[in-house]
């Protein structure tokens, strides 16, 4: 009965959680102190955002020049329609960016940010070399996150497997300490994992992992708060089983499972894909999926290795029915989410994404082959009391936990490739010194000295439009920004009014915007600091085409 | 399988996945009714609930989209209403044997002064294009005493309204050929 319950509070908590906000009014930010853009003598001791009402953050932080976090979540406060950012007395020479994202009285998020600068606007230092440590962090982060997931997996799965198909009896002793070990593993795996990402981002030697900054930056924005709901998961999976009441040990478990699927979209290229209402359901129910499968393997093998006779074949032949819906739906999911993060199918084999990608649908389907000759073979002679068929479909098991560590594997690597995007380098003819570069800045041959300074030109297409992006020369610091509008014959067009927004997804730079100016001939620039750190930062250019029409260009340039 | 682990299956399920769609966005300058039937004569109603960060609205101007004829818009009182005609991309046909060279292009509606503590509508009566299962966006200029708002903005592919700060009023047109 109390299960019932729990449940019934469960539906109406998440149904309270995703009504719409009632349409009022969402925050708008009035103006700041310091103001956007400002160069200071000294300190300011803190920052004031004033907005048109009341407000409560979210996510704030604000990065020193060199990219650390200097002031934390912790660090704000609303008061009414202010948000008061506290900075610490000393603070290093150069460009602060400030980040925000508050939630207004309608409880929709509202971000930006803003920049000012104490001294001098950061110089572009020089060029950094990649550090030694890169990739020895790379591997480890990636490492415990394959723990990590294996662990969630384990812990969700099984969980989902006690509840459903074990009528939520409690679990036999040797189930039980499995679970809590692995929960135990989960944990540290989880813990770890962040203190690798903050030394990854920080390019830190070894011996940073002793110091504050780079934990800080492991923590800081989403990530924070998937390894945080992470570990509250694994902690209400392994707390559940010591409940011998089935109402409480229910619903720690219900609890468990959902808090570790909403673990998952919240960071990861699936999370930043648009349209964000189809991505973000689609992953959640692939990984739901996927966790209930996968981590159903182990209770299962444990039964079919001790089990007998009867009660074994009607654990295992309940499995297998639920086990066809849930592959439908994990397949389903799948198809769609990767529908939607690669722009065109061919990207399929000619992408390092793409190729991976298949690697792990290939794994899957021989998953399926297995489970399949489990179901129509295996399974049916349990009842018999077929010992070889026993015997057999417990190997079969036993590769199934292979594969899937293996897929696990397989998507972890994913997750560190990049899905290829469509910026096209095209040669334009167009009057004057333009000279195209590819990415990483090649420097041409000049016919006479001094070199140009290194810079960066990409064409972004939308509708029939073409813009023409050059950024000069793509090093955190000043950077000189042009851009130039044509229509699909090639002439130019002139528009009325530019802007671009700045954000950093890496970084945690919520999307700032900037107005730029007409230098001429069609073409408008910005001169500024706004590249204040290196990165790969997301740029969107709405160029005013006439009064009633804008068009909106997304790139992605890597400062670095 | 129970039926009590299908409720467990499906609550558990969509629990998650309601936790990780987003609310809808408002406040926007929008139009009363989201859907019409394509072919009819409708009534559109802009709602503007907002000035421009609190300043008050003096003007606004919307850009009738392709295919909508027949445009008549409301007065206001307080409010001067202009029309702008020009020539149209193609020839439309507006019903009753008419075939249009020239529409309206767009409605103004001016000179008014709407606090931005206050709400109002304004409104205009047209003849919507046979097109079933398209989006008619009408772009708004919002103009106030400080600053404009341009409630222009056309999702992008794969995109929806509710991405954009600034999007353009939309109206779905429904029914059958």
């Amino acid at each position: 009965m109390t299960g019932r319950f729990a449940l019934r509070l469960l539906l109406v908590a998440a149904l309270n959680i995703a009504a719409p906000a009632a349409a009022l009014g969402h925050a708008v930010l009035l103006g700041s102190e310091p103001p956007d853009g400002a160069v200071l003598d000294e300190p300011p001791g803190g920052v004031e955002l004033r907005f048109n009402e009341p407000i409560s953050p979210t996510r704030v932080q604000v990065l020193g020049p060199g990219g650390d976090v200097v002031a934390g979540p912790d660090a704000a406060r609303a008061e009414n329609a202010t948000l008061i950012i506290a900075l610490p007395e000393a603070l290093d020479e150069g460009t602060h960016l400030v980040s925000y994202r508050v939630r207004s009285l309608d409880g929709h998020p509202v971000g930006g940010s803003l920049a000012f600068a104490i001294g001098a606007a950061t110089e572009a230092p020089p060029a950094l070399p990649p550090s030694a440590y890169e990739t020895g962090w790379r591997f480890g982060e990636s490492a415990a996150r394959f723990v990590q997931i294996l662990a969630l997996f384990v812990a969700a799965g099984g969980a989902l497997f006690l509840l459903m198909i074990e009528k939520a009896r409690r679990p036999s002793g040797q189930l039980q300490r499995l679970l809590k070990w692995t929960a135990f593993v989960g944990v540290g795996a989880t813990v770890i994992r962040t203190g690798l990402y903050g030394a990854l981002l920080h390019g830190a030697a070894p011996a940073g992992l002793l110091t504050d900054e780079v934990w800080a930056a492991g923590v800081a924005g989403m990530r924070g708060l998937s390894a945080l709901l992470a570990i509250a998961a694994l902690v209400a999976v392994a707390a559940a089983l010591r409940f011998a009441r089935a109402g409480p040990r229910i619903g720690l478990l219900v609890a468990g499972i959902v808090v570790a699927i909403l673990s998952f979209p919240v960071t990861g290229h699936a999370a930043a894909t648009e349209p964000r209402w189809l991505a973000m359901p689609m992953l959640a129910l692939h990984i739901a999926a996927v966790a209930f499968w996968a981590g159903s393997l182990l209770p299962l093998w444990l039964h079919v290795r001790q089990g007998q006779g009867n009660e074994l074949a009607a654990i295992v032949e309940r499995f297998s029915r639920l086990a066809v819906v849930v592959v439908a739906a994990l397949v389903a999911a799948g198809v769609a989410l990767a529908w939607l993060i690669l722009d065109e199918p061919a990207d399929l084999w000619t992408s390092a994404y793409g190729t991976l990608l298949l690697g792990k649908v290939g794994l899957v389907v021989l998953l399926i082959a297995v489970a399949a000759v489990n179901k129509l073979s295996l399974v049916p002679r349990l009842r018999s009391g077929d010992d070889a068929a026993r015997r057999r479909l417990g190997r079969n098991i036993s590769v199934e936990m292979g594969l899937v560590a293996l897929i696990v594997a397989g998507t972890v690597a994913l997750a560190q490739s990049s899905p290829p995007r469509h910026a096209h380098h095209d040669h334009l003819a167009h009057d004057g010194p333009h000279h195209h570069d590819h990415h990483h800045h090649h420097h041409e041959a000049a016919p006479s000295p001094p070199e140009p300074p290194p810079r960066y030109v990409t064409t972004i297409e939308s509708g029939d439009r073409q813009l023409l992006l050059s950024v000069q020369p793509a090093r955190p610091g000043r950077n000189e920004l042009t851009i130039q509008l044509t229509d699909a014959a090639g002439s130019v067009i002139e528009p009325l009014e530019v802007t671009i927004d700045f954000a950093s997804g890496d970084l945690g730079i919520e999307p700032f915007r900037r107005e730029m100016e007409d230098i001429g001939g069609g073409r408008f620039g910005l001169t500024g600091e706004e590249f204040a750190l290196p990165g790969m930062w997301q740029l969107r250019i709405d160029a005013l085409v006439t009064e009633f029409e804008k068009e909106i260009f997304r790139t992605e340039v890597d400062i670095e | 399988m129970t039926m009590r682990n299908y409720v467990y299956l499906t609550a558990i399920v969509l629990a998650a996945i309601l936790c990780t769609v987003p609310g809808s966005a408002g406040a926007h300058v929008t139009l009363e009714a989201r859907e019409a039937a394509a072919g009819s004569y409708h009534k559109v109603v802009l709602r503007v609930p907002h000035g421009c960060e609190g300043s008050p609205t003096t003007a606004i101007r919307v850009k009738i989209p392709d295919g909508v004829v027949g445009v008549k818009p409301q007065p206001k009182p307080g409010w001067e209403l202009d029309t702008v005609i020009g020539k149209l991309d193609e020839p439309v046909d507006a019903g009753h044997g008419n075939i249009v060279n020239e529409g309206l292009q767009e409605v103004r509606w001016t000179g008014g002064r709407l606090l931005d503590e206050h709400f109002d509508e304004f409104a205009m009566q047209v003849r919507l294009p046979d097109a079933p299962d398209t989006l008619l966006y009408f772009a708004t200029v919002q103009e106030c005493e400080e600053g404009v708002h341009r409630w222009i903005e056309i999702p992008e592919a794969a995109r929806s309204a509710d991405d954009y700060d600034e999007p353009a009023p939309a109206l779905r047109l429904i029914g059958s050929n």
